[in-house]
Parts: C-alpha cells; sequence; structure tokens
C-alpha cells in the first residue's frame, strides 16, 4: 500500500531516533513522586542488567512471537514483579511511567548488544503492548481503551474546550 | 470600639461544622489545586459505592499515563503509532485521562462520562461485572499504607505473563528467576532508607497486614475471564456501550445534559467541575444567593451528575442560612428535590438576577450581661 514520503520516513528503521533521555526528558512527574519514579526505574533496570539476571532476562526476550511483543510483556512482567516485591508500596501512578522507560532503556541495551536489532516502530509498539498488558492486569479493557482512543476526535474536543472556557 | 461577642461552646461547636476551628486548612480562604484526574478518582470513589477498591487503584494507574503524556506524543510522532499519539492528546486534555479510564472500567453515568457524552444506559451497563479482579480477594476499605502522599491499594498478582510465568503462592516459576530476583530485589527495595522505594522505613511495614497472600488465591486471570463473560453475556448492552464509545468523543458538545448547558454559561464552573468536591464549596461561597438560584434552575436533576452539583449548593445554602441565624440554630440536614419540575432554563427567557441585600447589622450593643459566656461567667465576683 503506497504511504506518504513523511510517513515513509518516520517508520524507517532507525534505531537511534529515540533514546531513554528522550522518553525521560518528556516524562513530567510531580515532586511528590519523582523520588519513587527514580526509584522504581533504577530497581528495573538492575532486575533487566545485573549479572545475575540478565541471561533469564535474555533468555525470556529470545522466545518466540516479534520482538514488540516480547519487549512489552517482558517489561510488564518486570514491573509487576517489582510491584509485588515492593509489598504492594510502589505508588500505582509511576508503574507506567517508569515501564514506558525500561522499554526503551531495554531497546537501546538490545542495539548496543547487538543481538537483535529493535527499531523504532517496535519501541512504540512494544510501549502500546505494555500500557495495554498493565492496564489489563489492573482490570481494564484493553478492546474498550482502544475504541475510545480511536474513536478520539480532536476536533470537536477543541470546539467544545472553546466553548466551555472561552 | 468594637463590641466582643463571646460565643458558647455551642455556638463554636456548631460553627466547627461547616469550618473547624484552627484548622489551617479548612474554611473558604484556603484551596487546594489537585490535578483533574486525581479530582476525578477521589470524586468516583465517593459516588460510587459500586466501584471496588481495586478499580480505584486501577484508576490511579490511569493517572500515570497523563504524566507521559508528552513522552507518548513524543514516541508516536516518530514511530508512527497512531494509538500512542492519539493516547498522548488525550493525556493533554484536562479530564481527558479521567475520561478514558471511566470507558475503560465501564464506570456508571454521574462521572465525567457524562459530560463526554456517554450516556446513562449504555455507560452503566454490567458496571459492578467489570469490578477489578481484587474484588473478589480483598475487602472493601482494606487499609493500605500511604507512600509518598500517595494512597497504595493491593496490586494484582503478576501470573498471567508469558514471559513469566508465576506459580499458584503468587512467586515466580522460574527458579532461577525467582531465587535471583528475591535475592537482588528484596535488598534493593524493601530496605529501608537510600534503597527502598518507598524512602521511608516505616512504609515498608503497614500498619495493617496486606492481603497479598488472599490475592494469590483469587488468580487474575479468572477476574479478568469473570470479566469478560459478564460483559460478553450482556450482548444488547455491549451493543450499546461500543456505540456509546465510538460516539464519546464526538458528541461531547451535543451531550445535551443539564451539566453541559450549565457549564457553557457558567465557564467558571469548569474549574469547579474539574476539582468536584474539594474547589466547590470554595467556589460556591464566593458566588450570591440569587446565583445559587440561577445555577440550581439551571442544572436541573437530569442526572446524578446534576444531582451531585445540586447537593453542593443546598450545602452552600443550608451553611449561609446557619451563619445568618448566628447557629443558634444549626440545620445539618441537606435536601435536594429530586423530583422538582424545573423547565430547561435555555428555551425560556431568563429572569433578571435579584440584587443581594446584605442583614443588617444589629445596631444596638448587645448588653455583657445577657452574654451567657464563660469568661463573663468567671468574672462574677464571689460571695464573700
Amino acid at each position: 500500500m503506497a504511504t506518504g514520503l513523511i510517513e515513509n520516513t518516520m517508520r524507517q528503521a532507525d534505531a537511534g531516533a529515540l533514546t531513554p533521555e528522550m522518553v525521560r526528558e518528556k516524562t513530567q512527574m510531580p515532586p511528590e513522586l519523582q523520588d519513587a519514579y527514580d526509584r522504581v526505574v533504577l530497581a528495573g533496570m538492575k532486575v533487566m542488567f545485573s549479572k545475575e539476571t540478565r541471561q533469564i532476562v535474555l533468555k525470556e526476550m529470545k522466545k518466540k512471537g516479534s520482538i514488540a511483543k516480547r519487549l512489552g510483556e517482558g517489561v510488564a512482567g518486570v514491573m509487576l514483579i517489582l510491584v509485588k516485591e515492593s509489598n504492594n508500596t510502589l505508588p500505582p501512578p509511576v508503574v507506567i511511567p517508569a515501564g514506558i522507560e525500561l522499554v526503551a532503556q531495554a531497546a537501546d541495551a538490545l542495539n548496543k548488544i547487538g543481538s537483535e536489532k529493535v527499531t523504532t516502530a517496535d519501541i512504540g509498539d512494544a510501549m502500546e503492548i505494555f500500557i495495554m498488558t498493565v492496564l489489563e492486569k489492573f482490570g481494564a479493557d484493553p478492546k474498550r481503551i482502544r475504541q475510545a482512543v480511536s474513536s478520539f476526535d480532536n476536533t470537536a474536543v477543541k470546539k467544545a474546550v472553546q466553548e466551555v472556557a472561552p | 470600639m468594637h463590641p466582643k461577642i463571646y460565643l458558647t461552646r455551642a455556638q463554636t461547636r456548631a460553627l466547627a461544622i461547616d469550618y473547624p476551628i484552627g484548622d489551617p486548612t479548612g474554611g473558604p480562604a484556603y484551596r487546594e489545586m489537585k490535578a483533574p484526574v486525581a479530582a476525578v478518582a477521589t470524586m468516583v470513589a465517593a459516588s460510587s459505592s459500586a466501584i471496588a477498591a481495586g478499580s480505584l487503584a486501577a484508576m490511579t494507574v490511569f493517572q500515570g499515563i497523563a504524566f507521559v503524556g508528552g513522552a507518548l506524543s513524543l514516541v508516536g510522532s516518530l514511530t508512527g503509532n497512531k494509538t500512542l499519539s492519539k493516547i498522548g492528546m488525550v493525556a493533554g486534555i484536562a479530564g481527558g485521562v479521567g475520561a478514558l479510564a471511566e470507558s475503560a472500567f465501564n464506570v456508571s453515568a454521574g462521572t465525567l462520562g457524562d459530560v463526554f457524552g456517554a450516556t446513562g444506559e449504555a455507560a452503566g451497563a454490567a458496571a459492578s461485572s467489570t469490578a477489578a479482579p481484587l474484588a473478589a480477594s480483598q475487602a472493601p476499605g482494606t487499609l493500605t499504607p500511604v507512600v509518598d502522599g500517595v494512597q497504595t491499594f493491593a496490586i494484582p498478582e503478576p501470573s498471567a505473563i508469558t514471559s513469566f510465568p508465576l506459580d499458584s503462592a503468587g512467586g515466580v516459576a522460574s527458579t532461577s528467576l525467582a531465587a535471583e530476583s528475591a535475592s537482588l530485589a528484596a535488598p534493593s527495595i524493601n530496605a529501608p532508607a537510600a534503597t527502598s522505594l518507598s524512602g521511608t522505613s516505616s512504609v515498608n511495614a503497614p500498619a495493617t497486614p496486606l492481603a497479598s497472600e488472599s490475592l494469590a488465591s483469587a488468580p487474575l486471570s479468572s477476574g479478568a475471564t469473570n470479566a469478560t463473560s459478564a460483559t460478553g453475556g450482556a450482548s444488547g448492552a455491549s451493543g450499546a456501550t461500543n456505540a456509546a464509545d465510538s460516539s464519546l468523543w464526538g458528541s461531547i458538545k451535543d451531550a445535551g445534559s443539564g451539566v453541559m448547558e450549565f457549564v457553557k454559561k457558567n465557564p467558571e464552573a469548569a474549574k469547579m467541575l474539574s476539582g468536584m468536591g474539594e474547589g466547590a464549596a470554595n467556589w460556591l461561597s464566593g458566588k450570591t444567593d440569587a446565583e445559587l438560584a440561577a445555577m440550581q434552575s439551571q442544572i436541573g436533576f437530569n442526572d446524578v451528575r446534576a444531582m451531585q452539583i445540586q447537593e453542593q449548593i443546598e450545602n452552600e445554602k443550608r451553611r449561609r442560612a446557619n451563619l445568618n441565624s448566628g447557629y443558634t440554630q444549626v440545620d445539618q440536614t441537606v435536601r435536594v428535590n429530586p423530583n422538582a419540575n424545573i423547565q430547561a432554563p435555555w428555551n425560556t427567557p431568563q429572569p433578571a438576577p435579584q440584587q443581594y441585600t446584605p442583614p443588617p447589622v444589629p445596631q444596638q450593643e448587645i448588653p455583657r450581661q445577657q452574654i451567657p459566656g464563660l469568661i463573663q461567667a468567671a468574672m462574677v465576683p464571689r460571695p464573700a
């Protein structure tokens, strides 16, 4: 299917276009959660990259399925394990932001190791899978989320906002 | 010289019903600013008894999406992922994440879902059946520790992740991963001070035992299955729900509810609605009696959301009545008449608002000997 030049350019396999630093810079955590966010990301990276556990994580990553699915579900599993191991003291609002950064970190590590090539598009798909997996584990319906998001029309919202607050 | 009026203890206690004396954070002068999503989460928990504690935890998880809206928009634009781009856009709208969360959990009418067009019938279909899986394993109201000022709740077992299968007890099934994660995660996460996630050692020892053990007996998959089967069984409601979702955003300007019309006529009310429960009392205290009456006639009693606003207005009117009577007689009840027949005000000409006339200030000084105050009683000379 023919696509536009801009869309083609956006979806090109450019592993260096999206870095974990860019994701972290765009994440705006409130001050009261910033400390917990940093700790969760650090703990997640310890689980994924430490000498004791990285081979196991890599082994999980080599299972069947697309790289985006394995990456997204893998990071979701790491986050939920962290929540469980923290005796439910991990603030729920930190789960998704920390997981988003961990997905970027894991993709960057895989590219640097060279074991598998993770494209920018794969990172985006992995983040989407991560969000849907985590929300599903908390009782949300991913189908309804996708349905609501797909039917989102920004023009109606902008018009309504202008009517409410001129 | 201004006359000094001493209040009795009964009058002080009566006044404290509305504004606690000595509380620096109480009263109309104090405003607590909260993000719309937090207000939505608080409002949903207070308004609907059908939502279990697990659902509130899940909606708190949704709050995290609001923090990464910019990052998701960036990733969506770089990767061409439209879902991430739209989620990022939703996160950038005040109350957008709350509405998305309501759609995801099929929360019933009476919340921002009404404002965004989800009808009561479709949005309320099988609301209780989609309660979080935790509802089966955790009693409502179970105390959980507060971490960094955020109330935490029981988290579901990560048992259904294919990459990290867990055993029935909730531990990681893979022995090597279990051993390594237990040895690695325990000292780094649960250790106090520097390496603990909470940052305070006291939080790691919750005051009440959590239901983590009971969570293992109610695996996540069963709860999800129940939710799915309940949703699938009600095919008519499911179809109506899908239709409501498709028009969730498109019908925002045509919601037609009394609340939306009220918001259009009162732009400031959008701020009140976003901070419902927290800023509503402060906002209403600055309105005249005529403005309160006009608001009541505009809102009507169409839905639960309108009823909530009516209750807030009635509470303000009750407070003013108590204040005007000098708190000699305190009315603690709030009466909202849902059967009131109120015409749609946007189709009829509005009457001119009445001028508010403050009550006359008493000119006569109250004789001191008629005030039954504690100090006065103490100043009575003792008999020789």
